[in-house]
């Protein structure tokens, strides 16, 4: 079959130079289809290619430093067809359903890149960059936070690690948090409340202005008088805290009471 | 392989050292996460640089890596929480872990001992 398509002028961007020399010769396979006008090794540089030499199409890599794949496409001006080449999970790649775009997995295989060949005329057709710029906005909105998992704390020269499963509460007197662990022993650190409580959502919750505690360390929950509560904690000495009136709402809907 | 020519490393340990040993895959997750965190955000040449030093109390092991500086606040991973469990088992308080962004950016183990005992 002749195809009416003239060549496709491509790019490639990708920080691993195997990677990049591997999809160059597979796709060297192609010489009526694709054109290779380009190889950007970073976020920066692709950007800069993609709006310099205008490519048809542009096989990117996501995990990139300078920019990553999705910022590239957030920022630049003329919109290859895309083709993101990616080792990221497959929860990700669900987001990519879809006819505007392909993605493939790394390693790249050859059977896999034919596949995309064969779809290219397709995907010229269907390529729409609002398309392409929701599917990111979905997907960006939609990452796994990282899960943090400690909080370093400096004790003179060294630094400790204090394990967030160990972490009853933490408390805040003026400007400095002290951190409360099951045995006893407490830590001070110079993070604020209000980012520990943004970073820890989820796992710890302020129950009033100075207390952020462990829900996985929550003993007991008794009524109070004015809208509070009493939290008796599952520490050793089965510390009790008495929650604030403005939280009244926030408690109660975290533990569906 | 992955980073290519983008991957530069340096060590530096004295030769009267180089029999000494340390726990297996000890400074393993140091140099992963150098490399992870450190130099595979930066689109320039990456360098990690170990350095191993040991005078009559103590014994260092650093990981230098010219990558972005170490977050403020709550850290993710297992990395250095393991190696911080591992050397405490191992050594309890003679151990220790610190790091600091500058002017260098570094993480280091540090084994404290009396009488050069320790090894």
């Amino acid at each position: 079959m002749i195809s009416l398509a003239s060549t496709y002028r491509t790019l490639i961007a990708d920080d691993e130079q195997p990677a990049r020399n591997r999809l160059r010769k597979l796709l060297s396979d192609y010489p009526d289809k694709i054109e290779l006008i380009g190889e950007a090794n970073n976020g920066i540089e692709c950007l800069e290619m993609i709006d310099r030499l205008k490519p048809d199409l542009l096989f990117l890599d996501i995990q990139m430093p300078g920019l990553n794949g999705f910022e590239v496409l957030q920022k630049c001006e003329h919109s290859p067809i895309v083709i993101f080449c990616t080792a990221f999970d497959e929860f990700a790649l669900k987001a990519f359903e879809t006819n505007s775009i392909d993605y493939i997995v790394k390693p790249i295989k050859a059977e896999r890149i034919q596949m995309s060949i064969e779809k290219l005329d397709m995907l010229r057709q269907n390529s729409d960059k609002n398309d392409l710029l929701r599917i990111i906005d979905n997907f960006i909105r939609q990452a796994p936070r990282k899960e943090f998992t400690a909080i370093p704390v400096k004790l003179g020269d060294r630094m400790l690690l204090v394990r967030l499963e160990d972490i009853i509460y933490f408390s805040a007197e003026e400007k400095y948090v002290t951190i409360h662990i099951r045995d006893g022993k407490t830590y001070l650190s110079d993070l604020t409340l209000k980012s520990l409580e943004e970073k820890l959502a989820g796992k710890f919750l302020r129950i009033q202005r100075s207390l952020l505690i462990n829900l996985n360390r929550i003993k007991e929950i008794r009524k109070h008088f004015g809208s509070r509560f009493v939290i008796k904690m599952d520490d050793f000495s089965q510390t009790k805290l008495t929650s604030g009136r403005n939280y009244n709402e926030q408690i109660k809907n975290v533990m569906e009471i | 392989m992955r980073f290519g020519d983008r991957l530069n490393f340096e060590i530096e340990c004295n030769p009267e050292l180089f029999e000494l040993q340390i726990p297996q895959l000890l400074i393993q997750p140091l140099v992963e996460n150098a490399i992870k965190h450190g130099l595979s955000k930066i689109t320039g040449n990456g360098l990690i640089k170990i350095v191993i030093t040991k005078d009559e109390k103590k014994l260092s092991l650093k990981i230098y890596d010219n990558g972005p500086a170490f977050p403020h606040g709550p850290l993710p991973g297992y990395g250095i929480r393991n190696t911080q469990e591992r050397i405490i088992l191992l050594y309890g308080k003679n151990a220790s872990i610190n790091w600091n962004n500058t002017p260098e950016k570094f993480i280091a183990i540090n084994l404290t001992f009396k009488n050069q005992e320790l090894f």
